[in-house]
């Protein structure tokens, strides 16, 4: 992804991702470090399909050929997944079942003429209850009814089920208790030994520094710096993360000089 | 995991759905007892049939309306132009029936289309659109009427709405026809039920016991198969009836097995969310808004049939009997939930309701006290039906 630049939705001269670029391996896990409002969502949710802000401008490219990504459908064919921060707004279907939740983005997988296989669908949701540990009687319990990590585990496998090969995850262990975080990036580690490309957005430094391969520090909406995980510790990266606009610019160049 | 589950169990869970046919049973028994048995003779099934059918098939639609978080305020209206543009093509005009059918049909397309556009693509709330609409086609219908009511139509265009399939098939003081069609529709179901069941035991979900699955197939025959030998018995199948039948199968389907079915239940769930699972929501709430559009068109031309005329005024109050009718069967106020069966029942329980009380001589003041305190207990048990499932 090249000089990204996204305007915010309503106040249209506010620029909300400032000219970003970074891009990841096949593999590999990256980690985006950044505090809250510094545009990690917003960065994340306007590759996807343009599903935020308006203005875009940039490119992005995958196995060197260029994306052009208008809707979200779009994303998701081009083997795209965004997991969002907020599963009880964005995520879920909370008055669904488990089923229906994991097959929702990709009923085309299961579709024949426009009709749903719904035993397919049962045998696919099964298969992840199971894959996933997804702590629940049945698959036809309502997803309102699981906790917070389970439903997590739910989002997980939705996305994982679209067979995508980027894999945005946006605060993937909000909420969640310790247990449920620990299988959660046994999964995103899982991921990546696929050969997925996984991009993890979360402002849990020790979390990051443990899981990720490199780390991109995000702050006021650009990209200040680069590190990887193995010489980072969290307080450079804060230190990129507070950077003022101001001295921004300097960041950018540093940034640009470690991808060459 | 192969095991029963209890029945208790069953009926908790489904109290939603179940809970809306235990009333409907209730109230019939109620009603009979209160006419002694006119409520279930044969002559007045058959006019329960014949007057309620447009309902029903506006409820169709406008429970998928109101799965999908919208609400449809117009369709009265609509039903209205269709019927009057109908009559216009047949009457003045002198075309024949069909045409006049597919003209009003058509009608009902184009606003639908109209009304999903400002929808879907500009982003209106349903609710202003069609009032507006309800303004609108209201107006449209005068003027396509000249503020004159138009009758009679041609015997075979009131047929649709009047007309009976009887003595195709001879019988001795019963139609046979009738009979055979709902003998067949009744050994549909248990195949399909008995299907759906292997289905699941295939997939190792848990399955209700044999027993409890014969008991309900047996129990909706018997239901389905003495209101069939009444209809039998009186004028035979009327051809609503079967009109009625095919579009809610056709909707049944469409709603809990197709993808769009599908699409609707997300978007009236959780809008963000769908949108973030790649609906395309503005096609989608553009296919709710012109299939409500059809269904009213085809509303319309079913009760100019039934009145043999078009009335300025006609379809009044329609969408709030069709959105009633969705509501008592289990839809929910916020979107994402109901079935067509369940407004089915929801929309017979109003049918049930106004004829009750018709033959007990009772006047529209009170029947219409009733229906309201009816469809505000139903919406009361759905919130607290849901509460109890939010601390479960």
């Amino acid at each position: 992804m090249e000089n990204w630049t996204v305007y915010h939705p309503t106040q249209q001269d506010r620029v909300i991702i400032d000219d970003a670029s970074f891009f990841v391996r096949a593999g590999e896990v990256v980690g985006i470090a950044g505090l809250m409002g510094a545009g990690r969502t917003e960065l994340a949710m306007s590759l996807f399909g343009r599903a935020y802000g308006r203005g875009h401008s940039g490119s992005i490219y995958k196995n060197g050929e260029e994306l052009h990504l208008k809707t979200v459908s779009d994303a998701i064919s081009a083997g795209i997944a965004y997991a969002t921060e907020d599963r009880k707004k964005y995520g879920l279907n909370l008055i669904d079942n488990v089923r229906r939740n994991v097959s929702a983005a990709s009923l085309f997988k299961l579709s024949k003429n426009g009709f749903v296989n719904g035993n397919e669908e049962l045998k696919v949701a099964e298969e992840y209850r199971t894959s996933m540990n997804i702590k629940t009687p049945t698959v036809m319990q309502t997803v309102n009814t699981l906790s917070g990590g389970n439903q997590q585990k739910v989002v997980l496998s939705k996305w994982i089920y679209t067979d995508a090969d980027v894999v945005f995850l946006d605060e993937p262990t909000r909420g969640i208790d310790v247990g449920a975080k620990f299988e959660i990036f046994t999964i995103v580690n899982r991921l990546a030994a696929e050969g997925k490309a996984v991009i993890v957005i979360s402002s849990e430094l020790p979390e990051l520094l443990g899981t990720c391969d490199r780390i991109y520090t995000l702050a006021f909406g650009r990209i200040t710096g680069v590190v990887d995980a193995a010489d980072a510790t969290q307080e450079g990266l804060m230190k990129l993360m507070t950077q003022e606009r101001s001295a921004a610019n300097g960041g950018t160049e540093e940034m640009e000089q470690a991808q060459s | 995991m192969t095991g029963t589950a209890h029945l208790k169990d069953i009926v908790m869970r489904n109290l939603r759905q179940s809970g809306i046919f235990i009333a409907f049973v209730a109230i019939v028994l109620l009603f009979t007892q209160l006419t002694d048995g006119t409520l279930l003779s044969p002559g007045n099934l058959t006019n329960i049939v014949l007057q309620y059918s447009y309902i029903l098939v506006l409820a169709i639609g406008m429970v998928i309306v109101i799965i999908g978080g919208h609400i449809d305020l117009s369709v009265g209206s609509v039903a209205a132009l269709s019927s009057a543009v109908s009559a216009t093509l047949v009457i003045k005009e002198g075309m024949p029936w069909g045409v006049g059918v597919v003209a009003g049909i058509l009608i009902g397309i184009l606003v639908g289309a109209w009304q999903g556009f400002w929808v879907a693509f500009v982003g209106i709330p349903a609710f202003i659109t069609t009032l507006a609409g309800m303004l609108l086609f209201r107006g449209a219908t005068w003027y396509v009427l000249g503020s004159i009511s138009l009758s009679p139509f041609p015997k075979a265009y009131q047929d649709i709405g009047n007309g009976f399939a009887n003595g195709w098939l001879g019988g001795n003081g019963y139609d046979l026809f009738t009979i055979l069609i709902f003998a067949f529709a009744v050994v549909g179901y248990a195949v399909n039920t008995v299907r759906g069941r292997m289905a699941r035991i295939a997939y190792n979900q848990s399955v209700e016991s044999v027993g409890l699955m014969a008991l309900k197939i047996v129990a909706v025959g018997a239901v389905v198969m003495a209101f069939a030998w009444q209809l039998a018995q009186d004028r035979g199948l009327p051809y609503v009836l079967i009109i009625l039948g095919v579009l809610i199968m056709v909707y049944t389907v469409v709603t809990t097995r197709t993808v769009f079915g599908r699409h609707v239940y997300a978007i009236g769930g959780n809008l963000t969310a769908a949108t973030l699972s790649g609906v395309k929501v503005k096609w989608v709430n553009f296919g709710i808004l012109l299939n409500m559009g059809f269904l009213a068109g085809v509303a319309g031309i079913l009760y100019s049939a039934r009145t043999n005329s078009a009335q300025p005024a006609a379809g009044n109050l329609f969408e709030l009997d069709a959105i009633a009718a969705s509501f008592i069967g289990g839809a929910a106020v916020t979107g994402g939930v109901g079935r067509v069966t369940g407004a089915m029942v929801g929309g017979l329980i109003m049918a049930v309701l106004s004829n009750g009380m018709s033959l007990m001589s009772l006047g529209l003041p009170e029947q219409q006290m009733v229906k309201g305190l009816v469809l505000l207990l139903a919406v009361a048990f759905d919130v607290s039906n849901k509460g109890r499932a939010g601390t479960k």
